[in-house]
């Protein structure tokens, strides 16, 4: 186990490196430069340029500027915002909270609402279960963005139960202010995963192993535990895992749509200022993130099922 | 009192095209201790009539007729008394057990759960009955096996687990579906000798099914051959051997490979096997049967108790020198007479 662990953090290495230089690439790939946005349209003579070129070390060879660059993440300075002169790594703290609370909240909703609908759903049938799949496919059709709309517009508006922006403070804050962006999150995630779950439970329910555990003369709600959703549990994680590592590149649309502070409206925010620094490690930052999830969900995945052999021990 | 009684055991599963009626009245009885073979083509309806016993049909088929087993009915059981059947009475063991068990679970949670959760009895009892059955079914290294995971072990390892769980229970009647088909060649008869073994010992009434007529006549008291979903024959193995008297059943011991002798070509039963639902009335086999009447095609033969056997033909009597005779070559073979000789006399021996 702890072997795959190590070999699967090597992966992740690997991967976030090789991606660190496609960010970094990127950015010079797009139009613009950043030192057309540093004079923000004015006339400079091209001494003064030179001397913000200079500064910024755009005259090194691009490589050169990426070693330093690389240089600097791993020792922890992600550099300075070109529109604020702030340090990206501190403006990135002062906005990663809300954005966790907002991904952690949308990911209780998904495990909580999308399993539990979709195992009812399968091991019921009937009208609930038509109740589920029709109630997924809106689920997942709705945009983010519209359903946050509508989500405002009805709850906090109309009804006025939930504030319209802001991230909170405080739990209870944060609760109140975040459950709203955090239902528009999770929506269209938990109707895809209301939809596996159920299409799992319904398979696992068919399996000869069931039938025979019930021709034994286990009871019911054994089966149904020990058997159907236990085993249906194993393609639920793969895609409750993908869908919450997700969450955070989706936070960026509804972090938007409820002015929240947080790391996705920070992405979208310095995309539009062509703000490098900052783009640059958001992006490295999520690239991080979706690695770890799915790094967790592999090791989840090897403990409850003994068939995946773990870096070829035997589990 | 006989374990189990089926009278007149009738299966229709609905599908798109109408009813299709899989069982059209069987039949049967078993004494205790008791070993009954089920034999017959794919889709004679073997295995629909052991899952009526179970009431392990597929979902939606309609069965009429009585299943009565230890003088209760167990098709008008309520689900509580259903689930204590399931548990105390009746096992079965099916074709693959590499599907019949849990492929996330450990087998010693196989083997315990059918005493702890189904018969309520404590973990302890339970693990410890466990280990001594897997010793009793010749598995040599009990710890490890249970402790394995189901595909660690081989399916004859594994074929012997769901023996040892199928007897744990100490049942009055055990349902065998196909229990060797999947296994290698070697393992068959080594699991065969066991599952016989621990039957004899416990002192379980058996319904074997299988396509095997050698295997079913070794291990069987009476034998049942299975034509398009109802009983064409029931006798002993040796009476079945030394004179048939259904047509079906001759050349079903006609197209046993003899492994004595090198023939051109196998025998073969003509036609193809039929449904019970393709049947329009008169006698199920007569389409393929080199014996058929013009009144074969009208009437419908009833199964007919004679001294300790049943036939359903209509022309058993007609025919029964004949067909207890040499091999149907003329019937049976498509191309040509095959040498035959000493046939009779070896199936008595393996018998």
């Amino acid at each position: 186990m702890l072997r795959f662990v190590l070999r699967r953090l090597g992966a992740l290495a690997a991967t976030l490196l090789i991606s660190s230089f496609l960010v970094f690439s990127a950015m010079y790939a797009a139009p613009g430069t950043p030192e057309s946005f540093l004079v923000q349209g004015r006339t400079v003579s091209p001494e003064v340029l030179a001397s913000i070129r200079a500064q910024y070390g755009l005259d090194d060879p691009f490589l050169i500027r990426y070693w330093n660059w690389l240089g600097g993440v791993l020792t922890g300075d992600l550099g300075e915002s070109l529109t604020t002169r702030q340090d990206v790594a501190s403006l990135l703290a002062s906005r990663i909270p809300t954005t966790l609370w907002l991904t952690l909240y949308a990911a209780v909703l998904i495990v909580v609402f999308g399993v539990l609908a979709g195992a009812l759903a399968g091991l019921r049938g009937g009208a609930f279960d038509t109740g589920v799949l029709l109630g997924s496919s809106v689920g997942f059709a709705v945009p983010t963005f519209f359903a946050a709309v509508l989500l405002m517009s009805v709850f906090s508006v109309t009804l006025g139960w939930f504030p319209v922006f802001g991230a909170g403070s405080g739990f209870v804050g944060r609760i109140e202010h975040l459950t709203l962006p955090a239902v528009a999150l999770a929506l269209p995630a938990a109707a895809v995963v209301a939809r596996i779950t159920r299409t799992a439970v319904v398979e696992e329910r068919a399996a000869e192993h069931v039938s025979v555990a019930l021709a034994r003369g286990v009871p019911w709600r054994v089966v149904a535990r020990r058997h159907i959703l236990r085993n249906a549990m194993l393609p639920v994680t793969t895609i409750v895992g993908v869908n919450i590592a997700a969450l955070v590149a989706g936070a960026a649309v509804v972090e938007h749509a409820f002015t929240l502070d947080g790391v996705g409206a920070m992405l979208i925010n310095s995309v539009q200022q062509k703000d490098f620094a900052v783009v640059q490690a958001v992006a490295l930052l999520l690239v991080a993130i979706f690695g770890v999830v799915n790094l967790v969900i592999d090791v989840l995945y090897a403990v409850i099922d003994p068939r995946v052999q773990l870096g070829g021990e035997s589990a | 009192m006989n374990v189990l009684e089926l009278d007149d055991v009738r299966l229709d599963l609905p599908s798109k095209h109408g009813d299709r009626t899989l069982l059209r009245g069987v039949s049967l009885s078993l004494a205790p201790g008791e070993a009954l073979g089920l034999v017959g083509e794919s889709g004679s309806g073997k295995s629909m009539t052991l899952r009526t016993v179970l009431r392990t049909e597929p979902e939606g088929a309609r069965v009429t007729g009585r299943v009565v087993l230890d003088g209760r009915d167990v098709r008008t059981l309520g689900a509580a008394d259903l689930r204590r059947v399931r548990a105390d009475a009746v096992t079965m063991i099916s074709q693959n057990p590499r599907a019949a068990l849990n492929p996330v679970l450990r087998v010693s949670r196989f083997l315990v759960e059918g005493l702890c959760d189904a018969r309520g009895e404590s973990r302890e009892a339970a693990t410890r009955r466990a280990r001594d059955l897997l010793a009793q079914v010749g598995i040599a290294d009990v710890d490890r096996c249970m402790a394995s995971y189901p595909h660690q072990l081989s399916g004859g390892m594994l074929q012997r687990v769901v023996i040892a769980a199928a007897v744990a229970s100490a049942p009055r009647l055990l349902l065998a579906d196909e229990p060797t088909t999947a296994l290698d060649v070697t393992t068959q008869s080594e699991v065969m000798a066991i599952l016989d073994g621990q039957r004899r010992e416990h002192g379980m009434a058996m319904l074997f099914v299988t396509h095997d007529l050698e295997l079913a006549s070794a291990v069987c008291d009476r034998i049942a051959v299975l034509y398009a979903g109802e009983i064409v024959e029931i006798a002993t193995p040796a009476q079945l051997h030394a004179a048939p008297r259904h047509p079906y059943t001759r050349l079903l011991l006609d197209s046993r490979p003899n492994i004595a002798a090198r023939v051109p070509a196998l025998p073969v039963i003509p036609g193809r096997p039929i449904a019970a639902y393709e049947i329009e009335g008169g006698c199920a086999f007569a389409s393929r049967c080199p014996w058929a009447a013009p009144r074969c095609e009208r009437e419908e033969p009833a199964l007919v108790h004679d001294a300790g056997r049943a036939t359903r033909c209509l022309r058993a009597g007609e025919l029964a020198d004949e067909l207890a005779g040499a091999p149907a070559d003329d019937a049976a073979d498509v191309s040509g007479a095959p040498a035959e000789a000493g046939r009779d006399g070896e199936t008595e021996a393996r018998a």
